[in-house]
């Protein structure tokens, strides 16, 4: 099964502005075909502001690969 | 007298449902009372928005941004003004803290479906320390606009439209909910002439 991961980016983005963007595209999943609809129930979002969240990023979807 | 920005962010042209609902709001907009300008995203936007377009949306006491629903939020096109402006504005200490209203259309039948754009607007004027003010969120979008213009049947939209014009003249500063109009057609027969087309 293919896992599609969906990663934002900004170095000053607030919580609220990370949370917008991770409801939003978590919650449409598929609907809206923001991401394939064969797909909708395998995709991660994440959100990363620096390099320790996108190392953080990296190890949660290690156990996918 | 107060300077009234729009900005029509569709990019259908005169069948656009957008303009519908712009040139409605406008019209309630005394002409002895206000100033209004009104700016048109463009289909490619290669180059900045002019420094003089920012400037009219920098200058403005209020912004009223009619544009539809694309992907449960902003269409890419007004995206593009909005960082244009974004990048004008940031840090200048001279901007007004205009107040920001949207009036957003989409195709579906439930206008709570906009909860998300909401929160990705009221991210904007914080960053920008623009005053939000408050949305009108209307499905059906093609039957909204046609709504608009019949009399009886459009109270509902004429109240919230005349809600942004008296806030605006008030200057009011209590935050004031949000608008979510359905369409005079039942969603069952919404979605049955969606399936049907
Ligand atoms: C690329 C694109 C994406 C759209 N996404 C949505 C959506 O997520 N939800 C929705 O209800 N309608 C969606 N629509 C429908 C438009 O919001 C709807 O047709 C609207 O009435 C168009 O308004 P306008 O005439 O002012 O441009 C989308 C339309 C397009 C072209």
């Amino acid at each position: 099964m293919r896992q599609q991961v969906m990663i934002g980016y900004g170095n000053d983005i607030d919580e609220e502005e990370k949370s917008t963007f991770i409801d939003l595209t978590r919650k449409h999943l598929g609907e809206a075909d923001i991401v394939h609809p064969d797909f909708d129930k395998q995709v991660d979002v994440y959100l990363t502001t620096c390099s320790q969240d996108s190392e953080a990023i990296c190890e949660a979807f290690k156990k996918h690969v | 007298m107060k300077n009234i920005c729009f900005i029509n962010g569709s990019l259908r042209g005169k069948k656009a449902s957008s303009l519908v609902f712009l040139n409605c709001i406008s019209s309630m907009l005394a002409e002895a009372e206000f100033n209004t300008d009104i700016i048109n995203v463009r289909v490619k936007a290669k180059e900045r928005y002019s420094e003089e377009l920012l400037k009219t949306i920098s200058h403005a006491d209020a912004i009223i941004m009619v544009y539809p629903l694309f992907t449960y939020g902003i269409p890419g096109s007004l995206m593009r003004l909005l960082e244009d402006f974004y990048l004008y504005a940031k840090g200048k200490d001279n901007n007004k803290a205009a107040m920001v209203y949207i009036v957003v259309n989409c195709g579906f039948p439930r206008p709570e479906i906009m909860g998300e754009l909401i929160r990705v607007m009221k991210n904007f004027c914080r960053r920008l320390l623009l005053n939000w003010r408050f949305a009108i969120c209307m499905s059906g979008g093609p039957v909204a606009a046609m709504t608009v213009k019949t009399p009886l049947l459009n109270i509902e939209y004429k109240k919230a439209f005349s809600a942004i014009v008296a806030d605006i003249r008030h200057g009011d500063t209590m935050q004031k909910d949000d608008y979510f109009i359905k369409p005079i057609i039942p969603e069952p027969i919404m979605l049955w002439i969606k399936s049907a087309v």
